[in-house]
């Protein structure tokens, strides 16, 4: 069956009555001389509104209403802020993990105010490293260290108070100096260790 | 791992909480000895740290090197000798250095000295770095520099002469740093631990002073 819509042939057809419709429609409608006076009689004889109240309002200083305000836009631009960085945030986790989420906080060491060293240690094929030293009793489960994003690297971030400090990396349970830094030189059990120099501003060696 | 957002921003207000207790450590005591010590040696090592803090030297190195031990897995009579000798070059290190220096200078001069570095050399150093007006009013950068040639095998008097040289030109860490791995990148090609640091030097002083 042929749709109403499939030919244009039908619109040409319907086309002038409807333009002679709208033509009609403009005309004025004809109403009696006597019926249009009796009806401005009627419009003149309304009595007339009386003045409306002026519409320019009356901007009044109101102290309390103005400090609200502002403490609802302060409160409201807080809101925002903090829902951007959530979002931020979410986005940034979603392509990585937490510890990492964690590096881009404040370090320890700022609060502190000790400036942080990073300690990196390259070694793409092992499992698990530690860093230990003088700082943290020479203890290998306080300090692990986390694989870089490339997968090639171990690092970590470490407040250390100014001073001189001693230190080595366990890797996969064995001990291995810090090839970039220098040897602590006191070394009285066979295994080198490193030294870092840590200034009022960080790492001097 | 899909965390849940309210369980992650949980488990940063615990990080936060944590880090600032994690910066904060208190310096390690005779309590902090590894409980793998025999309880006396733990005892020996004890009263060593209270006749070093009687006479105002740092006791935590002490705790520190037995830690290091334990963890390298020496036996108790190494600790103990390490130990020892680390209180002794303390003291020299103090006689050397002066009643001014602090901690780390002290503990870098211990170093120096056990790695075949003189009194005479340490005082010469010190003395240097009061003539030069240092930017540094510490000593631990030249004094590790020192150590780290000495662990190469560099003779100790072109050791201690190259130091001294950096000092009295007013050097920035960054020379110290550069000779020490300028060294051993030419030690690792074939050099003469002292021609090493002969060339090395002789670059360094052809440029202008800092």
């Amino acid at each position: 069956m042929m749709s109403h819509h499939e030919t244009g042939h039908e619109h040409d057809v319907d086309a002038r009555p409807l333009g002679r419709a709208i033509t009609d429609l403009r005309e004025p409608v004809p109403v009696r001389a006597e019926w249009r006076a009796s009806l401005l009689h009627r419009v003149a004889a309304l009595p007339i509104p009386s003045p409306q109240e002026p519409v320019a309002r009356v901007w009044r200083f109101r102290p309390l209403a103005m400090a609200a305000a502002g403490l609802v836009c302060a409160l409201a631009g807080a809101g925002a802020t903090a829902l951007f960085f959530t979002v931020r945030s979410n986005r940034f986790a979603a392509t990585d993990d937490l510890a990492t989420l964690t590096s881009s906080m404040p370090l320890p060491g700022e609060r502190s105010g000790h400036p942080p060293v990073r300690f990196v240690f390259v070694a793409p094929y092992a499992s698990r490293v530690a860093l230990v030293g003088d700082f943290n009793a020479w203890n290998p489960s306080a300090t692990p260290m986390r694989r870089s994003p490339d997968g090639r690297a171990w690092l970590i971030d470490v407040p250390l108070a100014p001073g001189r400090h001693v230190y080595s990396f366990v890797v996969d349970g064995d001990l291995a100096a810090d090839p970039a830094a220098p040897r602590s030189g006191d070394d009285d059990f066979g295994m080198p260790s490193s030294v870092v120099v840590v200034g009022d501003r960080g790492p001097r060696t | 791992m899909n965390v849940p957002v309210t369980l992650r921003v949980v488990a940063l207000a615990l990080m936060c909480a944590a880090l600032p207790a994690h910066a904060q450590r208190a310096p390690l005591t005779a309590a902090d000895l590894p409980a793998k010590l025999s309880p006396n040696v733990r005892q020996v090592i004890a009263r060593l740290g209270d006749s070093l803090r009687a006479e105002r030297l740092p006791d935590e190195p002490l705790y520190a090197k037995a830690a290091e031990g334990v963890l390298k897995g020496a036996a108790e009579t190494r600790i103990l000798g390490a130990v020892r000798a680390l209180a002794r070059n303390l003291g020299e290190a103090r006689d050397a250095l002066g009643s001014g220096a602090d901690a780390a200078d002290l503990v870098a001069g211990a170093s120096a000295l056990h790695e075949g570095a003189t009194p005479a050399m340490l005082i010469q150093l010190r003395d240097a770095h009061r003539g030069a007006g240092a930017r540094e009013p510490s000593l631990a950068t030249p004094l590790v520099a020192l150590v780290d040639l000495l662990a190469r095998h560099v003779p100790a008097a072109t050791a201690a002469s190259a130091i001294d040289a950096l000092v009295a030109r007013r050097a920035p860490s960054e020379d110290f740093a550069a000779l020490r791995a300028g060294v051993a990148q030419d030690i690792f090609a074939g050099q003469t631990p002292e021609a090493a640091v002969t060339q090395r030097m002789r670059n360094i002083e052809a440029r202008p002073r800092p």
